[in-house]
């Protein structure tokens, strides 16, 4: 049996006990973006609707027809729905053809929900960011997540359960999904093509995430990561770097990449503090190579940096921001 | 089916956790003062539709209207498997317009067709449209005699104001986490789960209040573990829920151990703990040592007995600035965090700049360093304050870092005790806070033979502390490790005398009111 997903433990030692008649009507999965929940949902459901004989729900043989009909990208069974987004309540009468309509509403969801599977076995909601639904959408669903038709399952992901309505959440379980492991994040990245220099980079900075994984190894944010590396090295040596970093775009990701950088300058450097490894990887040779740093600055600096990123986020010029920081970082 | 369906309770008896809601509805019905319009609110999971279900069959019931229905008559049968024609469960929230409404209203008319009562259950009516809800007005005003109409909404706020006052209110309040425990317990015995009290509460705690998303997980978690549930299967069934991490967090921070406080962290990160879910659980543990540090008793309700105790025990060791000082620090990571940056850097410079209070520059921490300095407490890591009351022979426990060190033995003198004095009211007031104003004008005079004279500005502060004598007695015992008598002695000139203005705030507080009246 397949099952592949990486990471993931503990929602998968969850499904791997749940056979087809244990498992309850609606579930939701939530856990940070990035670490596999829209993945894990649409795997459960091939599980689901796979039609190899097995114990436990989870796992399919990926070569029966339900197989390939789920697809690595897009789906076309006639018995799993698949919505991500902003869902509306819709028109009460729209007619709705399945896996036609360009959005699905909650009305039609309700119609859907209340018909005959087309293979015979389950039938597979997966809704992705239910967060994002309107609030008349998601008060709509109610009743039905409360007393359910028999043999439908619902996989709902959220990364803020927060912003769901608490009625809604009361009445799905809740798993949640942990952050990626480092490995694991290498193990993603090793898949999509990179090397693995590269993907352990890729990782360290990926706070768990795959998706921001990605992100960190495109070019762009590169550029920036070192072009902020630099100047930073610059202003604690004493310098007056001559090349600033700030703009609108760049504003809020720099300065978390200084206030990393800061942070990690604390952990390996500073007396009394000095514990735990850098956060930004590639920079540990460099960091290390910077003199000792007391609490009482080290501390200011944080705080100062702290104090720019909420003026970031008002109408500060970013030249003014960068330099308020340049100027509360500590320098020999 | 799942557990929280079968075990809807079916009488108001089973009802927990709403003794107030139940005993108002029962005295109604038994005396027979029905209204026509109930409005239950109150969060989720809390009981509104199976409160409204039972006052339905209450309603109904064969032999009612009774407080206490039989569920065995055929009217309750019919009610309990939802097949009776005259109660009417109606899902507001996907027929909320002005349509549905105008139907229901036109339905409203006819008689019951066997019932007493013609019952309407309205659920989620917050999400009746405006028109939908105005269009019911009049009916809820003046409904025919059969009628009766039970709301049940979790944002009565929405409702427009025509409606609340039409209808009887009854405010549903959050299960609390002791008689969720209990509940469960009840369920799990009946039902065959072999379940633990530690995996109970945990359950409990993540619940928040709902008890139906507790029977959720009760069961889920049933259909995962293989033996007995225990708390370690319900953190694999459901993720940790970072409880475990916060408070380790909270102890190190506690501790001013910020190397201890990283190194938590790095573990939580490895086991996959979501970052923002741990400073969430942070804010709730300050929360709650804030809470104990006020009023321990108003912790009953949010935690098993044995953690309340651990709050109050750590809140003992910080004052209230720093603890509303964390609270500000981490809303402000929080907020961070939403905005844009890494939850992992926010929650480990904020711990940081909690742990190293003494070298952060803002008003914020310094504010909280001088409440360190008025209590007198001492910074924690030099003095483990958890040490076992001292017994006659040993040395004081709370030696203060603040004043010089004070002498096990020799003889006591009056500058021993006036250097000890901070500890001893420290003492006195961490078991009797009232005592504050009292003990900051109170000042040690002078030794005679084995007594301690206190000098007080007048007599009915000297009373009062007169009062506790054996408790202030007890506090000297132990911080000096010699016991003395206390007596109190009322200043003569008090009265007379321009003193200047106290510098305590309290002391200050009291002395402007002796002026004033």
């Amino acid at each position: 049996m397949l099952f592949e997903v990486v990471g993931a433990e503990g929602p998968k030692r969850f499904f791997g006990r749940l056979t087809k008649e244990t498992i309850a009507h609606a579930y939701l999965f939530t856990g940070p973006p990035g670490v596999g929940k829209k993945t894990f949902a649409r795997r459960l459901a091939q599980s689901l609707l796979c039609e190899a004989p097995k114990e436990h729900v989870l796992g399919y043989d990926g070569t029966c027809t339900s197989c390939k009909l789920i697809g690595k990208e897009e789906t076309r069974h006639p018995d799993l729905l698949e919505s991500v987004g902003a869902l509306k309540i819709g028109e009460a009468d729209e007619p709705m053809a399945f896996h036609e309509a360009d959005a699905i509403t909650s009305r039609d969801l309700v119609r859907q929900l209340s018909l005959q599977s087309y293979s015979g076995g389950f039938r597979i909601f997966v809704l992705g960011d239910i967060d994002f639904a309107s609030p008349a959408a998601a008060n709509a669903l109610l009743k039905f997540f409360e007393e359910p038709p028999p043999r439908v399952v619902l996989l709902l992901t959220t990364a803020t359960p927060s912003r769901l309505l608490s009625t809604i959440r009361s009445r799905l379980v809740e798993v949640r999904f942990p952050s990626l492991r480092q490995s694991e994040v290498i193990e993603i990245l090793r898949e999509k093509g990179y090397d693995q220099k590269k993907a352990q980079l890729g990782a360290a900075l990926s706070q768990g995430s795959a998706t921001r994984a990605l992100a960190a190894l495109s070019d762009d944010e590169e550029q920036l990561r070192d072009q902020v590396a630099d100047w930073f090295f610059e202003v604690v040596k004493g310098a007056t770097p001559e090349e600033g970093w700030a703009s609108r775009e760049t504003l809020d990701e720099g300065l978390e990449i200084v206030k990393t950088l800061m942070r990690d300058w604390i952990v390996l450097r500073s007396e009394g503090v000095a514990a735990g490894s850098a956060l930004a990887v590639d920079y540990e040779p460099k960091l290390k190579k910077l003199p000792k740093i007391d609490a009482a600055s080290a501390i200011g600096a944080l705080t100062k940096i702290g104090e720019a990123q909420r003026l970031a986020g008002t109408n500060v010029s970013p030249a003014l921001v960068s330099e308020f920081v340049r100027m509360s970082l500590p320098t020999p | 089916m799942s557990l929280y369906r079968d075990w809807r309770p079916k009488s108001f008896a089973d009802l927990v956790g709403q003794e107030a809601v139940v005993r108002t509805l029962t005295s109604a019905i038994s005396s027979g003062k029905l209204a026509h319009a109930y409005l239950f609110s109150g969060p989720r999971g809390s009981g509104k539709t199976s409160a409204a279900k039972i006052l339905a069959r209450c309603i109904d019931c064969v032999n009612g209207p009774t407080p206490t229905p039989d569920n065995t008559c055929e009217n309750c049968v019919a009610m309990l498997s939802g097949t009776a024609l005259d109660v009417l469960e109606i899902d507001a929230a996907s027929n909320r317009g002005i349509d549905e409404i105008r139907a229901l209203r036109d339905a409203v008319k006819f008689a019951p067709s066997s019932m007493r009562m013609k019952v309407y259950i309205i659920d989620e009516a917050h999400m009746l449209t405006k028109e939908g809800a105005n269009a019911f007005l009049k009916t809820l005003e003046e409904p025919p005699p059969h009628a009766v109409f039970i709301l049940a909404t979790t944002e009565p706020e929405k409702l427009p104001l025509t409606i609340l006052s039409r209808c009887q209110r009854y405010a549903f309040r959050r299960i609390a986490i002791p008689v969720m425990i209990e509940r469960m317990r009840e369920i799990a015995a009946a039902e065959k789960i072999a379940i633990d009290d530690s995996a109970l509460s945990a359950i409990a705690y993540r619940a928040d209040g709902g008890l139906r998303d507790a029977l959720t997980m009760l069961e889920q978690a049933a259909a995962f573990a293989d033996g007995k549930i225990d708390a370690a299967t319900v953190e694999l069934a459901f993720g940790a829920s970072g409880r475990t991490y916060a408070r380790g967090l909270l102890d190190r921070a506690i501790a001013r151990d910020p190397a201890g406080v990283l190194k938590t962290i790095d573990e939580a990160s490895d086991a996959g703990t979501d970052m923002q879910v741990l400073i969430r659980g942070m804010i709730a543990e300050f929360r709650n040592l804030l809470v104990a540090r006020i009023d321990p008793e108003l912790l009953a309700r949010d935690l098993a007995p044995a953690d309340a105790q651990a709050a109050v025990g750590r809140s003992k060791e910080l004052t209230q600035a720093q603890i509303v000082r964390a609270l500000r620090l981490l809303a402000e990571a929080l907020s961070t965090v939403r905005s844009s940056g890494n939850p992992r850097l926010e929650l480990e410079t904020t711990l940081l700049r909690f742990t190293l209070a003494a070298e952060d520059p803002t008003l914020d921490a310094i504010a909280a360093r001088v409440s360190v300095l008025e209590q007198g407490a001492p910074p924690p890591p030099a003095a483990p304050a958890k040490a076992a009351p001292a017994k006659a022979e040993a040395p004081p426990p709370r030696a203060q870092a603040a004043v010089e060190p004070v002498a096990t033995n020799g003889p006591v003198t009056i500058q021993k005790v006036r250097s000890a004095w901070q500890s001893i009211r420290t003492r006195v007031e961490g078991e009797r806070q009232s005592l504050r104003t009292q003990l900051s004008r109170a000042v040690p005079e002078a030794i005679e033979g084995n007594a301690l004279v206190i000098k007080l500005p007048n007599a009915v502060l000297a009373e009062t502390l007169k009062d506790n004598a054996k408790m202030i007695e007890d506090a000297i015992a132990e911080v000096l490790g010699t016991p003395l008598r206390a007596r109190f002695k009322v200043e003569a000139s008090a009265k007379n005398a321009v003193a200047a203005p106290p510098e305590d705030p309290d002391a200050l507080l009291s002395y402007i009111n002796e002026r004033m009246t």
